[in-house]
């Protein structure tokens, strides 16, 4: 039976051979370098000869005065881009779907998905400038209602709020779109039918729209569990400098400044490693959530 | 299913199979490539040296011609009667790792170039010679003086227990030295004088902060980055230095023993400096979130007219603001770094070697390797009509000074330039310069001064009282201050250091920034202390009392 299954779809297990080979050689291969973890790694004498510590990289990392922040901050940040990520995408699909002016509609999903395609070193240079103190238009708005210029980028209690507004801000046009798509497939006879029975626009949305959206919802927050311990690194180190390292380091850039700053391969591997392991933990939850709750699972 | 899922594993397997068996095939390969050393000379005609050989991609060789075979070999062999045999010959990028693996199988060449730290393992393997008799015998009096222009830093850093263990690969080490840039055409504007002491720099940096001369409405006194104490083109060391404070340097204390410079009482006075120019506005507030090429913008819009840099600084990034259209609209000029009290300031610098020539204990000619360094020395400084071959640079073939087998830079070359060629400005006559690099820089100067305005950068440089003149004039009164420390970093080092390092930028970002007090630096020196500073300190002071034994 499934020989005969096998005769009839091989072409298609051969097509995942490509897929499997890379997957193999650019993401099992790898793994080797894990060992970097548990060594004093020297360049010079690579992963093979290097000095075997077993888990004192740990151990130096437990030890690091601050890991502590920096875990929180991870957390702290990652959990407002997730929260915030969700929310506004979902509003704004649904504030776009109720246009029926299809050029304007078009125009603001066009418009909200372009910071998308900006690089981070591009912004990182155009935030600056905005969000200064002295010369930023932000400011200068602010300053029309008697606002004290804001150190948006250099003080410690502003700069996490930053990071996540201009974060959901270059981001949530391209999730609007995904939600947008899930709502062309909500059958337009249910909106009829819930009309016939006398529902408003508001109770529509509420009965008919976001019940209908739910299972790309629960979708999307779940693919970003995955994501919890990457609060994004390319964002913060263009962003960040010593004077913020209190409120904005997290485990990605202190990695970075472990392993290509200070040379210290080990223990940066090491925090990496460790993050990849809460983060397969938390992914393996969300998945087994996803299936429960939404019914979505890849296999 | 099952089964199905059970197929799909089994091909998926096979595939595994296959790349390992691939991968691992590969190795072998490669280590039945490594050739085996032939230590032991020819006992008739010319001597044999066994090297290993980095080859560097910008060599182009001459038809027919390899780094094996060629003509500067040719000539070795003509002029010494030494043939250069290469075990094995690597890239640049692999050849640290190669000679790794020579040290690790115990199968090194006659001469090889290494790292400080490999050359530290070869010492305590003892797998190599006590140069100290054969360079005192063979070396000529040329070389010697050659060696040791810089005093006898980079040789005495290759002693170990008084012996010479190796020949450094000398370079000079003068090139990281600060000086203070000021627009020298806001001087004029604002009638001020040149600097001669660090007051006098404090004064011109407040006067262009508030007196404005850019017109730009805000100024600001000095260019401060978020990588304060690591950009080395704004580089603020010279400010500290003007402090007698040496950031990121080991330095000597009242007792002889190394101490780090960071934690020093006048880092305290330096930062107090800068925390009340901050306090006063006259430095950028958002300079904790800019970097060198957001921090130049300022300088390109007439905001600021006193930088902290190296001698280069008028090449990038002055350039670029200074010239425009054919004018020169910002009259950078460099000045020697002035110190706050009647204590001369010193410019801090480090070592300058970056490799060493070893020669191992199993070779019979250690003294052919003295006649190559004395043949390179004297080729370079005082060549005859043949010795040319051995700086072959013409279309057909470029870079052949890189296959000498032992190169050793002047440490005083560059330095000396700051001499010969502002004279030579101002006689308007080149007949005294000589050598490649003296008449280019005189020649860029002539263009300029003919009117080329393109050309302005190197006239701060190295034209009469430009940058190298000035360093020349640190040589000469010795207002040069080196790092102690050279040795390669201990486990403490590797371990601690990067914990020191984030806490350091952060204390001193937040100081300069009046967030917090000065005498949080007194709270910083104790926490550095206890968080491995001292571990760190006993780890330097061990290795300094091994290095200078």
């Amino acid at each position: 039976m499934t020989i005969k299954r096998f005769t009839k779809e091989w072409p298609l297990h051969l097509l995942l051979i490509p897929g499997v080979l890379i997957a193999f050689v650019f993401s099992y291969v790898p793994m080797a370098g894990i060992s970097i973890a548990f060594e004093r790694f020297i360049p010079t004498r690579g992963i093979f000869n290097s000095p075997w510590v077993g888990w004192n990289n740990f151990k130096l990392m437990m030890d690091y005065p601050g890991i502590d922040r920096i875990m929180l901050n991870t957390i702290y940040i990652a959990v407002m881009k997730i929260i915030g990520g969700l929310l506004v995408p979902i509003t704004v699909a649904i504030l776009l779907n109720e246009i029926r002016k299809e050029v304007f509609k078009r125009t603001v999903q066009t418009l909200v998905y372009l910071p998308h395609f900006l690089s981070w070193v591009l912004l990182g240079g155009i935030l600056i400038d905005i969000l200064s103190p002295s010369s930023g238009i932000i400011n200068q708005f602010l300053g029309w209602f008697g606002i004290k210029p804001i150190f948006f980028l250099g003080s410690n209690s502003w700069f996490p709020y930053t990071l996540v507004i201009s974060d959901v801000w270059k981001e949530f046009g391209f999730s609007t779109i995904v939600y947008l798509a899930a709502l062309t497939s909500i059958n337009p006879s249910l909106y009829e039918a819930s009309e016939m029975d006398g529902a408003g626009r508001w109770k529509q949305t509420w009965h008919v729209t976001l019940p209908g959206m739910l299972p790309i919802i629960v979708l999307m927050a779940t693919l970003s569990v995955g994501n919890i311990l990457n609060a994004g690194f390319e964002q913060i180190f263009n962003l960040y400098g010593p004077a913020v390292y209190e409120s904005g380091d997290i485990l990605d850039t202190f990695v970075y400044r472990m392993g290509f700053e200070q040379v210290h391969y080990g223990l940066a591997t090491a925090v990496g490693l460790l993050k990849s392991v809460v983060s397969l933990v938390l992914l393996s939850m969300s998945y087994a959530m996803a299936y429960r709750f939404a019914g979505y699972r890849i296999f | 299913m099952k089964r199905m899922s059970r197929l799909v594993l089994s091909c998926v397997l096979i595939v595994v199979l296959a790349v390992v068996s691939a991968c691992s095939s590969n190795n072998s390969n490669e280590g039945a490539t490594t050739p085996a050393t032939e230590s032991g000379a020819a006992v008739s005609g010319p001597v044999e040296i066994t090297m290993a050989r980095e080859s560097e991609a910008d060599v182009k060789y001459l038809p027919g011609e390899s780094i094996d075979k060629n003509s500067v070999s040719d000539a070795i062999e003509r002029d010494l009667g030494i043939k250069i045999k290469n075990v094995w010959v690597a890239e640049t990028a692999q050849y640290e790792q190669k000679t790794q693996m020579s040290i690790s199988s115990n199968n090194i060449p006659d001469l090889m170039a290494v790292t400080m730290a490999q050359l530290q393992q070869l010492i305590e393997a003892d797998m190599i010679m006590d140069l100290t008799d054969v360079y005192e015998k063979n070396a000529s009096a040329e070389t010697k003086a050659y060696l040791t222009g810089d005093g006898g830093k980079q040789i005495e850093s290759a002693k170990f227990e008084g012996k010479l263990m190796a020949i450094p690969q000398t370079n000079g080490p003068y090139g990281a030295s600060t000086q203070v840039w000021i627009r020298r055409d806001w001087l004029k504007q604002l009638n001020l004088p040149e600097p001669k002491t660090m007051q006098d720099v404090l004064a011109i940096a407040e006067a262009f902060a508030k007196k404005d001369p850019g017109g730009t409405g805000k100024s600001y006194a000095l260019p401060l980055t978020k990588d304060l104490l690591k950009d080395v083109t704004f580089d603020m060391r010279g400010f500290f230095n003007s402090y007698h404070a040496y950031p990121t340097q080991w330095i000597k204390d009242s007792s002889g023993k190394l101490v780090s410079g960071d934690i020093q009482p006048e880092m305290k006075q330096a930062l107090k400096q800068l925390q009340d120019m901050y306090k006063d506005g006259q430095i950028d507030p958002e300079f904790a979130v800019k970097d060198l090429v957001k921090e130049n913008e300022l300088l390109a819009t007439n905001k600021i007219g006193v930088v902290y840099g190296p001698f280069w600084l008028s090449a990038y990034p002055l350039l670029g603001n200074a010239v425009k259209d054919g004018k020169l609209v910002q009259d950078w000029w460099p000045y020697p770094i002035t110190s706050i009290d009647d204590k001369p300031a010193k410019s801090q610098i480090e070592l300058g070697v970056q490799k060493y020539y070893v020669v191992s204990k199993n070779s019979k000619n250690s003294e052919a390797v003295i006649k190559l360094l004395n043949k390179w020395v004297q080729a370079y400084t005082n060549p005859t009509e043949t010795d040319k071959v051995y700086f072959l640079q013409n279309e057909e073939a470029v870079s052949y000074w890189k296959l000498s087998p032992i190169r050793v830079t002047s440490q005083t070359e560059t330095i000396l330039l700051g001499d010969t060629v502002p004279k030579a400005v101002l006689a308007k006559d080149p007949s005294t310069l000589t050598g490649v690099e003296a008449p280019n820089r005189y020649g860029k100067i002539m263009k300029y001064l003919d009117g080329e305005v393109g050309e302005w950068a190197e006239y701060p440089i190295s034209g009469p009282d430009g940058a190298f003149s000035i360093m020349y004039d640190y040589l000469q009164k010795d207002l040069y201050h080196f790092n102690e420390f050279y040795g390669s970093p201990g486990t403490n080092m590797m371990e601690k250091r990067p914990v020191l390092e984030a806490k350091m930028s952060e204390v001193f970002i937040k100081i300069i920034m009046n967030q917090v007090s000065i005498d949080e630096f007194d709270k910083f020196v104790v926490e550095w202390k206890k968080l491995g500073g001292d571990a760190i300190t006993a780890e330097v002071n061990e290795w300094y009392a091994s290095a200078s034994k």
